[in-house]
């Protein structure tokens, strides 16, 4: 039984949209005691997920740290390729999509549709412009001079012995990063989607959008970190 | 314990194992069931076909120690199990003995004990012994289920193309280097990686569990203390498993890459990694006991009729465990940090006593003035007790740093920690399985069986392993497949052991069989339990139970409560209440 | 009845603000952060960025100008201490951890404590081989020991990276030997003569060491900020690229690694910290030159 058998007669005598997935159509689990235990239920396994996130992230950033801490003058000399205006620019796209992803959620829970579909579209082309930002201007520039990870690595102009190795942390962990960033993206097209076609989130229903935008607060909460360890330091 | 009228009743429900759309659409429905038991009883049924595919493995290389490999001055060959028997065969023999141990225990540890007790049991009695109609994400949970299945198949492929020799660990640079020609090493450390999503969405689904969908009156201290072990468990598994699965990403692209972290040809360091690895395997060591431990407190004061002990002592040493375990991980490599980490992982690696001790002490006095029933799981949980303290106690010269130096690698630790997770967990599994198993399947086992065969687990394990202890001072070393003569004697008698034990298995996989087959009804609740699996019938309902339950006593008020669908005259209550 | 999660129940759709669930009792409302709120933390986000590259920016400029170098925890401990106030505000507001149940922080806090483990202990060791006992003390060869990577070379099929043999040498060093060799080759196809000369490699790596600077000459500053005597690359240079540091152009003595002899930047103070035993093979160059460390 994958929808509700039944719409609720309350809403088809108002006139109201009579889709199951209609924020105003929606219920809860069998399991659970009434909505809002389902509601914190729900945003309590995010934030645990957010946790495991964190941790993911906390391999990388331990292996930046022992390495860092053991070769400082790679650490320097690799940070020197980097760019810091495509890392500040990257880092304001960041900052902004959290921001409009954050009033989407608010949008949501006044019941806003229109404005929740026009944060998550900003929101969306952010992810987009930070993506190609990264490749473009960053990834495919680097690459093809040669400054690649390990074995890869075949720039003839090293300062440094251990250059190798920041490298492979630098593509390790903004490679994870930007994988993070695509996978919140397509959440946030899926909420846009639903969003679109079946106004599914309201005052009483916006779990999913909620969710979604934590994820993507915490892809900005890793960068937040990254941007400063990769490309300010000397 | 009273029921309340709701709306929700479900009086006239069958059992959840009732058959109800013909064999495909059965079939069809348990694989796409969000049911919490069904899911439970899947992953017992693929937990233990694992545990058979890893004691084959243990069999063999037991089997292969039985004698020395020697080449005698005529070039014969005396010993050698593996490959055919010719001078240049040894290192080929070497070379299967190599991957048969590592198979055993990247098997073992990655797809049957983690996920043992804690997917197994835990899932189908954490709900129920809540008062809850299911866990709190149940799609999640069958989708954790089918992540293990895909990870265990890749575990499965790896071997059927030949295997890994890298050890269960998959220590740099053996996993960097070994195999280079395939793809196997690859294809198991992927398996390891799957195994931890699994791992990490059944401990999220529980935290949630137990923080939201307790029954009505059921406060924290309310909790059976298997839920208190239970949670703790998920704790752990929720905060490091994540660290494994960026481990093993590195590791493969290291592998595939050369990417240089742990390569000190390019500047990396493999101690790194074996930080990585323990940051999550030593905290994973709890999540394979904690449960166990679980289990050996509801075992004990049902069976001994017994208030527990020191109830908040044993929930809060649970998560004390969780803690120490995040701090303590150093001590699987003090012959490879320098001296300072060593010594101060060393320090803190006695912390861990404290919390097991307070348990077992708990326990024991739970046991004094008890009325102690002798049947299967009560024999298990005393066993354990034994077990459990024999492998706690040998833990403290390999965590004192003098001593590690000279027993590390040796059998001392093989034997250390198969006596903690063998003589701990998988006794306290097989305790918890017949102790829940009336509950799960509604029949009862042959009990004089069940007996038999756990007097022969304990009589088969003692002997494969207290002979490795000696092994071990002696000087024996971990994953060889050949020996000096002298220690024949002690591998020849662990080997008959080995065998002592599959005897025990052997006997309870035909009584499990035959209970399944012609096994008397179980009553709902024939140990007189009184936490709330006890409460609904034997096997339980579609949705666990008639109505919304209401908690209003303790989970071991024996002295005061007759326990639910039991008779007085069967489990009476003390004259006086006991003071205590 | 079959064990379905979607035998809903429709909660009364009559929306009330103050009890938006519609669930009666134990309801406790969910905070919906103001907008100006969310502007103020977006705005204040946005200054700590640009104070954070600006400080950032700022110690290169006190460098340049001033040739005074500031130490290297202090970097760190400034541009972490502003991105842990960023991740504060993006936490307690955006996510909304501050109007949350406690619950949830707490989750952050015991997570976060676990990252810290991670970090501490693990440094500790790394950061600690040699402080208790000499021995333990290694001269590893900076860049790594190259070796694995000439077994690369004809082991690995499954890998997906170069098989290169660097012929035991780290793989900068390789790297930049290639590409001197490659240079060499190419002054002597300009000179018509198909094998390079003394003279050819001589203009092949001047050539080589003016790409090398030429990065920094456009930026008008130095290479190096952590300048070290033992590898010193200015001595190559005309006057005008010259480190102020006058003392710096004393040449130095260089290891002949390889057939590079006077361009082997391989080399570096003494580092300890490694995996003993690790890195003592095939380190000759290593320990012979390897000064005490000595920072500036």
């Amino acid at each position: 039984m994958a929808t509700i058998d039944a719409p609720n007669p309350d809403i088809q005598a108002t006139g109201a949209q009579t889709h199951p997935l209609y924020w105003k159509n929606r219920g809860f689990a069998h399991h659970f005691r009434n909505a809002d235990e389902q509601f914190d239920a729900c945003k309590l396994g995010m934030w645990l997920f957010l946790s495991t996130e964190i941790l993911l992230f906390a391999g990388i950033f331990c292996a930046y740290a022992i390495f860092r801490m053991l070769y400082p003058e790679a650490w320097a000399a690799g940070s020197h390729h980097l760019d810091w205006r495509f890392g500040g620019l990257n880092t304001v796209i960041l900052l902004l999509s959290s921001w409009t992803v954050a009033s989407g959620v608010r949008a949501a829970q006044l019941g806003n549709n229109a404005a929740l579909i026009r944060n998550l579209v900003i929101t969306l082309i952010c992810a987009g412009l930070f993506v190609f930002i990264k490749l473009y201007f960053e990834y495919i520039p680097k690459l093809s001079a040669g400054k690649a990870p390990g074995t890869f690595f075949s720039y003839p102009y090293a300062h440094d012995p251990h250059e190798p190795l920041w490298w492979s942390i630098y593509y390790i962990g903004t490679g994870i990063h930007a994988l993070h960033v695509l996978i919140g993206a397509g959440l946030l097209i899926w909420v846009l989607v639903r969003a679109i076609r079946y106004e599914a989130y309201g005052p009483t229903e916006y779990t999913m959008v909620e969710n979604s935008a934590l994820y993507w607060h915490l892809v900005d909460l890793i960068w937040i970190f990254l941007f400063p360890l990769l490309y300010l330091i000397h | 314990m009273t029921t309340a009228e709701t709306t929700h009743d479900h009086h006239d429900e069958g059992s959840y194992l009732t058959p109800k759309y013909g064999v495909m659409g059965t079939i069809w429905d348990w694989m796409t069931t969000v049911d919490h038991k069904k899911i439970g009883v899947m992953y017992l049924f693929a937990v233990l076909f694992m545990f058979f595919l890893g004691g084959v493995a243990a069999l063999a290389v037991r089997l292969e120690l039985l004698e020395p490999v020697r080449v005698a001055a005529d070039g014969t060959i005396t010993g050698q199990l593996f490959g055919p028997a010719n001078p240049e065969s040894i290192a080929t023999g070497n070379n299967i003995f190599n991957r048969l141990f590592t198979l055993h225990g990247a098997i073992m540890v990655f797809m049957f004990i983690i996920p043992s007790v804690p997917a197994a049991l835990g899932n189908f009695f954490l709900p129920l012994m809540l008062g809850a109609k299911d866990v709190a994400f149940p799609r999640l949970n069958l989708f954790s289920w089918y992540i293990y299945v895909v990870g265990s198949l890749f575990g499965v492929f790896s071997i059927i193309l030949g295997g890994v020799d890298t050890g269960w660990t998959f220590y740099t640079p053996y996993s960097t280097t070994t195999d280079a020609d395939h793809w196997r090493v690859l294809l198991m450390v992927l398996a390891a990686f799957v195994l931890g999503f699994s791992s990490i969405l059944t401990g999220l689904n529980f935290i949630v569990t137990t923080h939201k969908l307790r029954a009505p009156g059921m406060g924290w201290f309310d909790m059976p203390l298997f839920i208190w072990a239970i949670y703790a468990t998920s704790i752990i598994q929720v905060l490091a498993t994540p660290v494994i699965g960026i481990t093993l990403l590195l590791l493969i692209f290291e592998r595939l890459f050369k990417v240089g972290i742990f390569d000190p040809a390019l500047g990396g360091d493999p101690v790194l990694y074996q930080h990585f690895f323990w940051f999550y395997s030593h905290p994973v060591v709890y999540v394979m006991i904690l449960p166990g431990m679980g289990i050996i407190s509801e075992i004990l004061s049902v069976h001994a009729r017994k208030h527990i002990f020191g109830y908040r002592a044993i929930a809060f040493s649970s998560l004390g465990i969780a803690a120490v375990s995040f701090i303590v991980w150093g001590h699987h490599m003090f012959t490879a940090m320098g001296e300072l980490a060593s010594t101060i992982f060393s320090a803190l690696t006695f912390l861990v006593a404290i919390p097991t001790a307070i348990k077992m002490f708990n326990w024991i006095a739970t046991l004094y003035k008890g009325s102690i029933a002798i049947n299967t799981p009560m024999l298990y949980a005393l066993s354990f007790l034994f077990l459990f303290s024999i492998g706690g106690l040998t833990g403290l010269p390999l965590g004192a740093l003098a001593t590690d130096l000279h027993l590390h690698d040796s059998y001392f630790v093989v034997a250390h920690f198969h006596y903690t997770m063998m003589g701990g967990t998988v006794i306290a599994f097989l305790g918890g399985i017949h102790h829940w198993w009336p509950k799960m399947f509604g029949r009862m086992y042959n009990e004089r069986a069940g007996m038999i065969g756990c007097v022969l687990v304990f009589i088969g394990f003692n002997l494969t392993f207290m002979t490795q202890f000696f092994l071990g001072t002696q000087g024996m070393p971990r994953r060889y497949a050949s020996y000096i003569d002298e220690f024949q004697t002690l591998h020849v008698l662990s080997t008959y052991g080995s065998w002592i034990l599959l005897a025990g298995f052997l006997v309870h996989l035909f009584n499990f069989i035959h209970s399944l087959v012609a096994g008397p009804k179980a009553p709902p609740n024939p140990w007189g339990g009184l936490t709330l699996e006890w409460e609904t019938e034997s096997p339980p309902i579609e949705h666990n139970f008639h109505h919304e339950v209401l908690v209003q006593h303790g989970p071991y008020d024996f002295d005061t409560v007759v326990p639910p669908h039991c008779d007085e005259r069967e489990f009476p209550l003390p004259e006086t209440p006991a003071s205590h | 009845m079959s064990h379905s999660i979607d035998d809903v129940h429709i909660p009364n759709p009559d929306f009330d603000p103050t009890d938006p669930h519609a669930t009666g009792q134990g309801h406790h409302g969910h905070h919906i952060i103001s907008a100006p709120t969310l502007m103020i933390v977006l705005l204040l986000l946005l200054f700590f960025t640009a104070l954070t590259v600006g400080l950032s920016r700022g110690e290169v400029w006190v460098q340049d100008t001033f040739d005074i170098i500031l130490p290297n925890w202090l970097n760190i401990i400034i541009a972490m201490s502003i991105s842990v106030i960023k991740a504060t505000l993006v936490g307690a507001y955006f996510m909304g951890l501050r109007f949350d149940k406690a619950l949830n922080s707490i989750i952050m806090l015991v997570c976060l404590a676990a990252v810290v483990c991670f970090l501490f202990f693990t440094a500790i060791d790394l950061g600690n081989r040699d402080s208790v006992s000499a021995v333990r003390a290694t001269v590893p060869t900076p860049g790594g020991t190259g070796e694995g990577l000439d077994k690369t070379a004809d082991r690995f099929s499954t890998a997906l990276s170069p098989r290169i043999s660097t012929n035991r040498m780290p793989i900068t060093e390789f790297r930049r030997t290639e590409r001197l060799n490659e240079l060499a080759l190419k002054q002597a196809e300009d000179h018509g003569r198909i094998e390079p000369n003394d003279e050819d490699k001589a203009a092949g790596e001047a050539e080589f060491w003016r790409i090398y600077y030429q990065g920094y000459v456009d930026k008008g500053k130095h290479p190096h900020r952590h300048e070290h005597d033992e590898h010193n690359y200015f001595t190559k240079l005309p006057d005008h690229f010259a480190h102020h540091d006058d003392d710096a152009l004393e040449p130095v003595s260089r290891p002949d690694v390889a057939g590079v002899a006077d361009s082997s930047p391989n080399f570096s103070f003494r580092r300890t910290g490694k995996t003993p035993g690790l890195f003592s093979e095939g380190s000759e160059h290593a320990s012979d030159h390897a000064a005490p460390a000595s920072d500036h």
